[in-house]
């Protein structure tokens, strides 16, 4: 142990009853004092757990852990005196104010009354939440929670920010807002532990500590993991739609690439060694900067992968480039407010389509009319030509659907949910013993076929989810973030096979918060305040935004530069 | 198998599994209503049985201790053994000790000696009325009883010139059990199929399942008897179980039909389906669900007849409670249970359950489609 290790842990081990891995799985890390710290990992890779054991809301099976020399066993109360500690869902009173929030929270941490208003007031102002003092909490956006939650925190000056996964259900231009306070609260000399399942977050922390399953596979400066795939990553433009995922299948045949992925009209390919000549594609392959994924990704040993075992099992859809998903002038009004307004598109077979937009903006509403789930005020919603309104069985049984949150059921076993979803669809006898067992192979299924959902693994309860959407072979897979959370492996694996389920000609909808799923898409419609305000292709979004000083706009700018313009041009 | 019934078969096996697949759920299936049957058997009974109660008896003469005499041979009353005085005695009305005390007057045997009308006093807490109402009934029984022989020995056939004599029918001996057992097959059923229906549509609501049926090419109709089909299979069950128990463990007569029986129990599920349906289309979580329940639940079992008789309640109310499912199926299921109702007199309290439950199913799946709008 170095003398300045603030947070020291050793060979920690945490079992969950009813789960088949244990959470942590003889972690050791250590974190020094000072500084932003990325706890790093995706969902269900011990993140929480980590925190909860550190500040003694949970108690170890075996090792120790120590916050700046006190034991998290025996001297848990001195270490959460010491630190602030944000849970995912941090307890703000909806029915209370932001101020009532603050008094509250300054009463539980013992605020001397005397110092409280300065304090107040300088949170406040750092939290750029002044302006809201008298509004209740329920009524703050997702965005605004979080920076009331952390002023809560701060309320006590701590010396440890104990932050889980804030940046989750804040739309991109709060997650920058919030990074920005913390990282500056940093600075200042607090020790920060920011724990995401966003991976370009890492990059930016000072030190990074990256968990999966329970265990510590990498901890230090980024830049160190960045430098084991330096001069690997490669890209090939100028590529447009089916042609895309043609191409990264090639790709990821070959022995020399150990990843692919598509960011709009690019492929990104990380090869196996510096220098290691790609075949299947000739051209002007250009280096790319490495991203902490691609890293994360090779600490894995690579993610290729081949072909869909699902997609080539499909029978193929007719190449007729029918219109299969059509929405004509679809609104949706709750009462006074307009949720959607007036939203045409047409999305023809085999294409990627993605609704991208802040909370609340209205690309759940439109997700849901064109699943059936909410019917429109006016205009129309088809599925391969059947009305949802009218036709409503007809349109359903050509539909896969995926919700956001793990919807199945938890209480049944995984071979029960498979029998139950294709006999929701009309498979039956001969037909739906083969899907079943055409589900079990390709997503490693077998071991678990008697297990409840709700035990599953969360990468496996995404595959069964995936499973379920698509056995009856629908023509139109509706897709909410479908990996939100899941480690770049599965999700490498989904998208291997939505890209070659799209090629056997399904139509695939999806809504994301996530810019590199946006990317896969051929094209992506952005839904702000009920209206549609671009669309286009990824590039096409890109280019509009592209300017002098951002030459080459990620995403992310594009996402943020089109809602400020719409902002300018409302008022 | 049509397309139709192939599906409904999915959605009723996914319904079992749910409930049967592990053994908590298989408990609260027969758990429950062990344990109300044992309850309500030994513990909860409406009888007044084993009244405590203290005599003082002021009066050393033949007559009052033959009274007393009486009243501690009864099976109703245990009688305290030690003597009290007037404030010992009325000390232990006050801490709830005794239920009645009994107060023999100095002068009561030579009144009655004198056929010149002795009286005695009875002292019984008015907080607990409805037990001394009954228990001050069987005093005056056996005192009475006492002055008609008083009246039979001065002259003989004057005394027992007029008198009553009961006889129960359908219950010979009263026994509690015996309503019980009906009363408990409707009652579990209601639990049942309002906790299947309310509860598990708000579970699936809860839990997001509730999207995936929607997307999936389920009509309203199949979703609403694929929940309405378990419950009732479920509900049979149950019923048939507190039968059979209540047959071997209680030797409670069967007099009726068994097939009529089942049926009541099943148009019963029907109507209650109806409202859980409803209750479960206006929640979002299973804890409002419990709530809405509840609420139908107290005012369904207090307005039933199953406590408090429904003809003594006002008569605006007497009306209003033709909505109330359980009044109905307690008058059948008794009906057939203890006293052979015919299928006629059946058939008077099943249509106003079978329009309860279309109506409230109808609303409900016009609410359902109101929500998915």
């Amino acid at each position: 142990m170095s003398e300045s290790s603030f947070i020291v842990v050793k060979n920690l081990t945490k079992t969950f009853k009813g789960q088949i891995r244990p959470a942590l799985d003889g972690l050791e890390a250590e974190v020094e004092k000072g500084g932003m710290i990325g706890l790093v990992g995706p969902d269900g890779a011990g993140k929480t757990t980590l925190l909860r054991l550190l500040i003694g809301l949970l108690v170890p099976e075996t090792g120790s852990a120590t916050v700046d020399g006190l034991d998290c066993r025996k001297e848990a109360d001195r270490i959460r005196l010491m630190s602030g500690y944000m849970p995912q869902k941090f307890g703000l009173y909806e029915d209370l104010t932001v101020w009532e929030n603050l008094t509250l929270y300054a009463d539980l941490r013992n605020v001397p009354k005397t110092s409280r208003a300065a304090k107040f007031d300088e949170l406040l102002a750092f939290t750029d939440l002044d302006r809201f003092k008298t509004r209740l909490a329920g009524r703050l956006s997702g965005g605004m929670k979080q920076k009331l939650g952390l002023a809560c925190v701060m309320l006590s000056t701590p010396k440890l920010l104990l932050l889980d996964e804030p940046s989750v259900g804040v739309d991109p231009i709060s997650r920058r807002e919030l990074w920005r306070m913390v990282t500056k609260l940093s600075d200042d000399g607090l020790t920060v532990v920011w724990a995401t399942s966003y991976l370009d977050e890492a990059e930016k922390c000072a030190s990074v500590i990256l968990l999966h399953q329970g265990r510590n596979l990498f901890s230090g400066p980024p830049a160190e993991a960045l430098s084991r795939v330096e001069g690997r990553c490669l890209a090939l433009g100028g590529l447009v739609g089916q042609e895309r995922r043609l191409a990264l299948t090639e790709l990821l045949k070959e022995e020399a690439v150990i990843d692919g992925l598509i960011q709009g009209g690019d492929i990104k390919i990380v090869a196996k060694a510096k220098g290691s000549p790609v075949r299947a594609r000739q051209g002007a392959w250009r280096p790319m900067k490495p991203s902490f994924e691609d890293a994360f990704i090779d600490i894995l040993g690579g993610s290729s992968m081949g072909e869909s075992e699902l997609a080539k099992r499909m029978e193929n859809k007719p190449d007729d480039d029918a219109v299969v998903i059509e929405a004509k002038n679809l609104t949706k009004r709750f009462g006074d407010f307009v949720a959607v307004q007036n939203n045409t598109f047409q999305i023809r077979r085999g294409r990627i389509f993605g609704l991208l937009g802040p909370n609340g903006a209205g690309k759940s509403t439109t997700f849901k009319m064109m699943c059936g789930l909410l019917s429109p005020t006016s205009g129309t919603a088809a599925i391969a030509g059947f009305n949802l309104l009218n036709s409503p069985s007809k349109a359903r049984s050509r539909i896969g659907y995926m919700a956001q949150k793990f919807s199945l059921y938890e209480q049944l076993s995984v071979a029960q949910n498979l029998n139950f979803f294709s006999g929701a669809y009309g498979l039956h006898g001969k037909s739906q013993k083969e899907q079943t067992e055409l589900m079990k192979q390709v997503f490693g299924l077998a071991p678990y076929m008697n297990v409840s959902a709700a035990n599953l693994p969360l990468g496996y309860k995404q595959r069964l989810a995936l499973a379920c959407a698509v056995m009856h072979q629908p023509e139109a897979l509706f897709l909410d973030e479908p990996t939100s959370g899941v480690d770049p492996l599965t999700r490498r694996e989904f998208w291997l096979h939505i890209n070659h389920l799209a090629i056997k000609g399904m139509t695939v909808m999806i809504t994301t918060h996530f810019m590199e799923e946006a990317e896969y898409c051929d094209e992506i419609a952005l839904i702000y305040r009920g209206r549609n305000i671009a669309s286009g292709s990824p590039d096409q979004l890109k280019a509009m935004v592209a300017s002098e000083k951002l030459k080459e706009p990620a995403m992310e700018d594009a996402f943020i530069e089109l809602i400020g313009r719409a902002d300018l041009e409302e008022e | 198998m049509t397309a139709f019934l192939r599906r409904l078969k999915t959605l009723i096996v996914k319904e079992l599994l749910i409930l049967l697949r592990d053994a908590k759920g298989r408990s609260m299936l027969v758990v429950p209503p062990l344990l109300q049957l044992l309850l309500f058997a030994y513990a909860v009974t409406l009888e007044v049985r084993d009244v405590k109660v203290a005599i003082l008896n002021n009066d050393a003469g033949i007559h009052s201790q033959a009274v007393a005499r009486r009243i501690k041979a009864s099976p109703y009353f245990i009688v305290a053994e030690s003597t009290l005085n007037q404030s010992e005695l009325e000390e232990a009305l006050v801490n709830q000790e005794i239920l009645l005390g009994l107060i023999l007057p100095s002068d009561f045997s030579a009144k009655a000696e004198n056929r010149t009308g002795a009286s005695m006093q009875i002292l019984s807490d008015g907080r607990k009325s409805n037990a001394v109402q009954i228990a001050t009934a069987y005093v005056a029984e056996i005192v009475s009883q006492y002055a008609l022989e008083l009246a039979e020995a001065d002259r003989p056939g004057v005394g027992l010139g007029v008198q009553t004599v009961g006889r129960h029918w359908f219950n010979p001996n009263l026994t509690y059990v015996w309503t019980i057992i009906p009363s408990l097959m409707c009652i579990i059923t209601l639990l049942m199929t309002l906790n299947l229906s309310a509860m598990s549509l708000a579970r699936e609501k809860e839990l997001g399942t509730f999207e995936q049926l929607l997307v999936a090419p389920f009509s309203p109709a199949e979703i609403i008897i694929g929940k309405l089909a378990p419950a009732i299979l479920l509900a049979s069950f149950e019923s048939m179980l507190i039968y059979g128990l209540g047959r071997l463990l209680y030797g409670v007569p069967m007099r009726g039909s068994f097939l009529l029986m089942m049926m009541c129990v099943i148009i019963f599920s029907f109507s209650i389906i109806g409202f859980g349906l409803f209750v479960s289309s206006i929640v979002k979580t299973q804890q409002q669900a419990i709530v809405g329940a509840f609420m139908f639940m107290v005012p369904s079992v207090a307005l039933s007849g199953f406590a408090a008789p429904v003809e003594n309640m006002p008569l605006w109310l007497q009306r209003a409670v033709i909505m109330n499912p359980l009044k109905h199926a307690l008058i059948m299921l008794k009906g057939v249970f203890l006293k052979n109702m015919p299928a006629g007199e059946v058939w008077l309290n099943a249509w106003p359950l079978l329009v309860i439950g279309v109506l409230s199913l109808a609303f409900s799946g016009w609410l359902f489609r109101k929500n998915l709008g």
